[in-house]
């Protein structure tokens, strides 16, 4: 008879599985299925080897039954875990904000003391500056081109002494000014920098006037053993001939 | 019946409901829909900040890639003078007051200005209008300055950002570059010239920020992306147009004359390497030079050559196959000829047996017009025009003079003869070391340039449109007037004021006297020396010109400018010592 019962629902498969559904749902289903089930039970551990198979099974709406609370359980997860890291990137993306602004500005900073830094560099490399240091230093400009030919030290030109007075600035300040260069001073003044102000205008005054008396000696001096008259130049200026 | 009131009470209070909630619906609509945009951008706006971001004005280099201008950020120094009132202080221990006097004072001393400058600003604002709250204190202060002021921090002193120029060199081609006025706007020379290579398109932005003044990241909206501006390459050499300028400085104010110019050109590729104008601009103090010195004589005023215009008509004369070096001539000191026009020559002397070489090398204006009317005016005037000397060139120098010549049926007696030895006719500096230009390289004209080329700053390199260059005369005849031009220096005068030892040199003096604008001509003297280096390989051209010396002795103002420059010039660009002798040409016969 149980036999019979128990198979029942392999015969009909369909009708009994609603059946089960519903009455593990908790509805209003006949109790007198429980007692089936339970007999069935019964029964199965008296013939526990007869039939080894009759027990509970998930049907397949309990199976989707279930998944649903990890679903839940995922879900609320994942939206925590959105709130959490979209909180912590806001964080970040603030505590950014700062580090970038904080950048920009050393950004701008740097570049305004680039710009100080090149124009003074651009301003010391004017014509002007350089050449009233050189002056200052004693350096006069040697006007006479003279070459010196490698392969048989033939002298090519006319050498001449450099004069006291080839000064290109001396006697002409400021014809080309530069008004960049206001207050910077010669290299010659930097001893006298420290002294008193008065002291440093003397200072001033004895660097102007020394290139005048300092200059017409060394550019002289080499002068003595080059032979005169000019040298034909017959294949160009020779490089160096290395044997 | 008992219902009815209750019932009556309900409707009405539903009708009221829905009402209500019907009108919080259109309202609703009205601002998420309808106009959700534009309040949007209103609520965008009013957070958002809007910022200029300025784009840089390219630089102007020397050929070698030196900085003869270039820009800079500059600071406003700005005072809200309704909040110009005493602040608080920290320092170190304690809080001290400060008053709007002390910090006027602070300010001054930063400035250069004085406390009551300052001061005043202030009250002038207030009483202008009492909620004043923008003034200006104190325009493009540098970055020293700013830094300076903004570490004072005074609550009521604001900057803003003012692009500005700066010109390393100063006045090394100062005349050329010209300048930009306070506003950024270019106002004179190549700057002007040369703009729409060097401005840049300044962008605009707009972006938020928070309470504490930190921009919010992925705020910022550009609206018009900002463009720097591209580099200008110019052919001058700075190093020598500093050498050039300073010594004609030299000179022009030993003898104390109204102006100089003096031009070195290179032979083979018309390039300009020095254009030197005296009195000079320093661009980065315009006020100090007055407005008529402020632009380049060298390309805007024409002046009558007078007789480095000789070699010219002898070339002519040659190419037209009328004359040689040796064709001879009489040459009274005075003539009259057929058609009424009256010409003496410099100076007094008794009549000459001159051959053309001799005309050159004795400058004679009586000679070089009874060799000069050989030549039909209609064909000295095409080879003037061959020669440029009714044309500007190529170099985008604003306002550049092409020159004065009438056409030849213009010409009157007078004019018919003048022109052959550069009276009656204005050329500018430039025009003239051009027709020497063609004369050094071969009787090929090759137009003058002073811009190498624009880099624009996506890398892009422009050149200038530069017109063929062309055949004045033909290589034979630019040799021999070369040679003649050589001859006036070995044979004449000139020789040791001129001459380098191991070089030659062929050149030619002028001394032109300049309309008065009255129909007469000027008691003084425009004198010039124009030439070319070396004589036997001819490479570069070498102008220079001075006006209205004082001193009798004329003939003695040029050439030490002219030597000095030619020494430079051979330094600089290691040319090789001449090969050959001079020819000797007969002078007389």
């Amino acid at each position: 008879m149980s036999t019979t019962r128990v198979t029942r629902p392999q015969v009909r498969p369909q009708r009994i599985h609603t059946a089960r559904s519903a009455s593990q749902r908790g509805s209003s289903a006949p109790t007198v299925q429980g007692n089936l089930a339970l007999k069935a039970r019964t029964s199965l551990n008296k013939v526990a080897e007869w039939r080894p198979s009759i027990q509970v099974v998930a049907t397949r709406a309990q199976r989707k039954a279930r998944p649903r609370v990890f679903y839940a359980i995922v879900t609320v997860a994942v939206v925590f875990g959105i709130i959490i890291a979209n909180l912590l990137l806001s964080v970040a993306v603030a505590s950014g904000a700062y580090e970038i602004a904080g950048l920009q500005q050393s950004n701008k900073e740097l570049g305004r003391t680039y710009q100080t830094m090149n124009q003074d560099l651009d301003r010391l490399a004017s014509p002007q500056n350089l050449a009233a240091n050189a002056e200052a230093l004693g350096m006069v400009n040697n006007s006479t081109p003279v070459y010196l030919r490698l392969s048989d030290g033939a002298v090519l030109g006319t050498p001449e002494p450099a004069s006291a007075n080839a000064g290109v600035i001396a006697g002409a300040e400021g014809a080309v000014p530069n008004s960049l260069l206001t207050g910077v001073s010669l290299v010659t003044k930097k001893e006298s920098e420290a002294k008193a102000a008065a002291a440093k205008k003397a200072a001033e005054e004895a660097a102007k006037a020394a290139p005048v008396a300092e200059t017409g000696a060394p550019a002289s001096a080499p002068a003595a053993a080059i032979p005169a008259g000019p040298v034909a130049l017959t294949n160009g200026l020779p490089g160096v001939a290395t044997r | 019946m008992k219902k009815n009131p209750i019932k009556f009470r309900t409707v009405l209070v539903m009708a009221v409901v829905v009402a209500l909630v019907g009108l919080f619906v259109v309202r609703l609509v009205d601002i998420q829909v309808i106009r959700a945009a534009a309040l949007t951008q209103d609520s965008v706006d009013k957070r958002s900040i809007p910022a200029t971001v300025y784009s840089k004005r390219g630089e102007i280099t020397d050929k070698d890639g030196n900085v003869l201008a270039d820009s800079v950020m500059r600071y406003n120094v700005t005072v809200s003078p309704k909040n110009a009132k005493d602040f608080l202080r920290q320092t170190d221990r304690s809080e001290v007051t400060v008053t709007p006097q002390q910090a006027a004072v602070e300010i001054g001393t930063l400035t250069g200005q004085k406390p009551e400058e300052i001061l005043k600003v202030i009250a002038d604002a207030l009483a202008e209008n009492p909620k004043s709250d923008f003034a200006y204190i104190k325009k493009a202060v540098d970055v020293d300055t700013f830094r300076a002021l903004n570490a004072l921090e005074i609550p009521w002193l604001f900057y803003e950002q003012a692009p500005g120029r700066t010109y390393p060199n100063g006045a090394v081609a100062g005349n050329l570059i010209g300048f930009v006025g306070s506003d950024g706007a270019a106002q004179a020379g190549l700057e002007v010239g040369w703009d729409a290579c060097v401005s840049g398109i300044n962008g605009e932005e707009m972006y938020q920020r928070g309470a504490d003044g930190v921009r919010i990241p992925g705020s910022t909206v550009t609206s018009v992306k900002a463009q720097d501006g591209g580099t200008l390459k110019l052919t001058i050499d700075s190093d020598l147009q500093w050498f050039v300028q300073q010594t004609l400085a030299k000179q022009v104010d030993k003898f104390s004359a109204e102006w100089g110019m003096a031009v070195v050109q290179e032979a083979k590729t018309g390039k300009l390497l020095a254009v030197a104008d005296y009195p000079s601009l320093d661009p980065n103090n315009v006020d100090a030079t007055s407005d008529e010195n402020r632009g380049s004589r060298a390309f805007m005023n024409p002046f009558e050559p007078g007789s480095t215009m000789k070699p010219i008509t002898a070339s002519m004369l040659i190419d037209a196959g009328v004359a040689t070096p040796e064709t001879q001539v009489w040459d009274p000191y005075y003539m009259k000829f057929p058609n009424g026009a009256e010409l003496t020559d410099a100076k007094e002397h008794a009549t000459l047996p001159l051959t053309l070489t001799g005309v050159i090398e004795q400058s004679s204006n009586v000679g070089m017009a009874q060799l000069g009317e050989t030549l039909a005016a209609e064909k000295r005037y095409d080879y003037m025009v061959k020669y440029g000397l009714t044309s500007t060139t190529a170099s985008g120098y604003p306002a550049e003079s092409s020159g004065i010549l009438y056409p030849w049926d213009q010409w009157d007696n007078q004019t018919y003869y003048n022109v052959t030895f550069g009276q009656g006719v204005a050329t500018t500096a430039i025009q003239m070391s051009n027709a020497y230009q063609a004369i050094a390289n071969n009787g090929k004209l090759i137009p003058a340039t002073l811009v190498e080329s624009c880099t624009m700053a996506d890398g892009t390199v422009v050149k200038p449109e530069v017109p063929e260059a062309t055949q004045v005369i033909s290589p034979t005849s630019a040799r021999t007037t070369v040679d003649m031009m050589e001859n006036f220096v070995t044979q004449g005068w000139i020789t040791k004021e001129v001459t380098v030892p191991g070089y030659r040199v062929a050149m030619k003096t002028g001394t032109a006297q300049q309309p008065n604008g009255e129909g007469g001509y000027k008691a003084e003297y425009v004198v010039s020396n124009m030439g070319m280096i070396p004589a036997d390989d001819p490479q570069y051209i070498i102008s220079v010109i001075i006006a209205e010396p004082k001193t009798t002795a004329t003939y003695a103002v040029c050439p030490p400018v002219f030597k000095a420059i030619e020494q430079q010039v051979i330094k600089r660009y290691r040319i090789k010592p001449s090969q050959g002798e001079a020819p000797v040409l007969p002078i007389r016969f």
